[in-house]
């Protein structure tokens, strides 16, 4: 196993900059996501790290040796394709085997391998079977079996998942995840997908235009994002946003007012410098429905979507449209007015010029 | 469960209508369908068909040289072109013609296509300069090369007596062997822009992602061009030598254009030498039932090739 090292990484197609020095460290044993919308360089980094782009810039280290010379076939990464390239006029069998036999492993060796994989993998069924008689579940699984077999040191995986439905996702988020725990090996996983990253990483890449907008683990990029990409980009349903004023009370305490509403809202902890337009965020499951005369703030209600152990009340405050995610069956219909409160430290404070947090 | 149980009843009864819905449309489909193709069926017919029924005629019957007709001879024009020395001669070459242009063809066209699916600056120019053989008639490019390779002014002895070559005068369609593989490498230079099509829609099909796969697994790419492009590449190749085959065994301009057949017989194969019995000798008969062979033999190809290719992908099936 092995950890991975990330120096000042750029990469540029002509004038175009993909990766702008991008600096990653990850540990051994690790499991770090790499997400953020299309195009933001995640996949381009992950190929870096494998071998099959070069960079412009930087240096890349597997436990401290540089690899930026180094071809695809010499750095010991396996990794598990959003399209899972198996080689399709090859066995399930056949498949798994190759890399061992490349690597001159012997017909025993090779055996043991791929049936040890294959049962963890619960593939011992399929072992005969060309990937075009597989369902994409079972490709899947054939493709996490290639790279297992070998015992990399390191698996890199590009949106594994994104193939799925939404069920066997789950599943084998699941999976990949105990995967992990039971080989304990270091893993880079791309993904687009919020869930995804919270749920399977211990720590979360957010990157953004080739950028690298914050690093952390997905309960602290949670509850404190740096700056209002990674606040809206984290979350489901998103995080709410507002224009605000920040001001102080006639005891000097900072308050908030929104545009829209005349209420302030103390905000104590906050420390800061004062008198300033920020844009304030609150999370959909941070707010509570009451009745109009006991909220901090009013807002009248346009939407009401039921999922069934959660409602999603989608609201307007002024000309902002804010979404409430309650936890209680709520009787309302649109037109209706309602009052929202919530707790003061669950505020999230962005500066309005640089949108990065200040509270 | 009980939800499970009755999607199936469900799903059951949607079959069993789905069924039903199928048998009337076959059943009322024959009579439209019969009358519907029969326009190209009869033409199919006439223009396929009564040529091989005239030849196989003119094969069982006495028939003189203008194709007139007389009694039933059963196979003794099979027994008259087999016994020929000249038959058995022309049909070899016909093997070592076919096997050799092919056999070229593809070892050729395999590099090539892959050179012309990589990216590379004037792709496009290279490509229209190895497909222009196509554009060119047969008959145009053997009366070229037979210019070419002319002994007294051709460009190739110019070329080579300049290079201080002893080949001033050499005939090189005068000498048999050197004629043979003149035409030979003529007929694999017009057959490369069609096999090399097919090869590089071959490569085409084959995602990038595999290599990189096979790249990450450890594969050079001597083993990445073995172990995935030639397996992935072979239902393309099996096409280009079928097809090949037919053409190539079946071609007439560069040998009847270059050399005649001759010298003395050497580079004739089975389709000069039925012309030449048909429309030379005037004995209809035997290059009926010379063609009969060709036809035979070709039939015997495909169905034995097809059988073979097909057994191997069934296997890989199971």
């Amino acid at each position: 196993m092995a950890s991975i090292s990330l120096a000042n990484i750029s990469k540029r197609f002509g004038s175009l900059s993909v990766l702008d020095n991008v600096s990653i460290d990850i540990r051994d044993r690790e499991f770090v996501a790499l997400v953020g919308p299309s195009g933001c360089g995640k996949s381009t980094l992950l190929r870096i790290v494998a071998g099959l782009e070069s960079i412009s810039d930087g240096e890349i280290s597997i436990d401290g040796e540089v690899v930026n010379d180094l071809g695809p076939q010499k750095r010991d990464l396996a990794m598990v394709f959003q399209t899972y390239a198996l080689y399709p006029h090859m066995t399930t069998a056949q498949n798994m085997a190759f890399p061992l036999k490349l690597r001159g492993h012997s017909a025993l060796e090779i055996d043991k391998a791929v049936g040890q994989a294959a049962s963890t993998l619960h593939l011992d069924d399929l072992m005969d079977r060309l990937p075009r008689a597989l369902s994409g579940g079972q490709r899947q699984r054939v493709a996490m079996g290639r790279a297992m077999v070998r015992e990399p040191r390191a698996f890199l995986f590009d949106e594994p998942l994104s193939n799925l439905d939404a069920k066997l996702r789950s599943h084998m988020r699941l999976e990949i995840r105990q995967l992990h725990q039971a080989l304990n090996a270091t893993s880079i996983y791309v993904t687009h997908d919020q869930v995804e990253a919270m749920t399977m990483a211990d720590r979360i890449v957010v990157m953004n235009r080739g950028r690298v907008e914050q690093e952390g683990s997905p309960i602290e990029l949670f509850d404190r994002p740096a700056n209002l990409f990674v606040a809206s980009f984290l979350g489901s349903p998103t995080m709410n946003m507002a224009d605000a004023v920040l001001t102080t009370d006639d005891e000097g305490k900072p308050v908030l007012s929104f545009d829209a509403q005349t209420s302030r809202i103390p905000v104590p902890a906050f420390t800061g410098a004062p008198n300033r337009k920020v844009i304030a965020g609150l999370r959909p499951q941070h707010m509570d429905v009451v009745p109009p005369d006991e909220g901090m703030i009013q807002a009248q209600v346009q939407i009401v979507e039921n999922t069934g152990c959660e409602t999603n009340i989608v609201v307007a405050i002024g000309a902002e449209t804010w979404t409430v995610q309650s936890r209680q069956r709520q009787r309302l219909a649109q037109g209706d007015v309602i009052g929202l409160i919530f707790r003061e430290e669950h505020i999230h404070l962005f500066d309005h010029g640089s949108q990065k947090r200040i509270n | 469960m009980s939800l499970h149980g009755s999607d199936l009843t469900l799903s059951s009864t949607a079959a069993r209508s789905l069924r039903a819905a199928g048998t009337r449309r076959r059943r009322s489909l024959p009579l439209l369908g019969l009358l519907l193709i029969a326009p190209s069926l009869a033409l199919s017919i006439t223009v396929i068909g009564y040529p091989i029924f005239d030849v196989l005629r003119m094969a069982l019957f006495e028939v003189n040289r203008f194709g007139r007709l007389g009694d039933f001879v059963g196979l003794a024009h099979f027994v008259d072109a087999f016994s020929d020395p000249i038959f058995v001669q022309a049909a070899w070459q016909t093997v070592i013609w076919t096997l050799s242009v092919v056999g070229g063809t593809v070892l050729i066209s395999v590099p090539v296509a892959i050179i012309l699916s990589e990216d590379f600056y004037g792709r496009m120019i290279a490509r229209t300069v190895i497909l222009l053989p196509w554009a060119i008639s047969l008959a145009m490019t053997a009366v070229v090369w037979r210019y070419v390779v002319n002994g007294d002014f051709g460009t190739l002895n110019m070329t080579l007596s300049a290079l201080g070559l002893p080949f001033a005068n050499y005939p090189w369609l005068a000498y048999p062997t050197t004629a043979f593989v003149i035409e030979i490498l003529v007929g694999i230079l017009v057959s490369i822009p069609f096999t090399v099509t097919i090869i590089m829609g071959g490569l085409t099909s084959i995602p990038r992602t595999l290599y990189e796969a096979s790249a990450l697994d450890g594969a050079s790419t001597v083993r990445s061009f073995t172990s995935i492009t030639l397996p992935l590449l072979r239902p393309f190749m099996q096409i280009a030598v079928v097809l090949n085959v037919i053409y190539v065994f079946n071609s007439f301009p560069i040998i009847w254009i270059m050399t005649n057949g001759g010298p003395s017989n050497r580079t004739d194969i089975l389709i000069t030498y039925v012309y030449k019995q048909a429309f030379v000798f005037g004995n209809l008969g035997n290059a009926a039932a010379g063609s009969v062979a060709m036809f035979a033999m070709l039939l015997l190809f495909a169905a034995l090739y097809l059988t073979l290719t097909r057994s191997t992908e069934t296997a890989e099936n199971d």
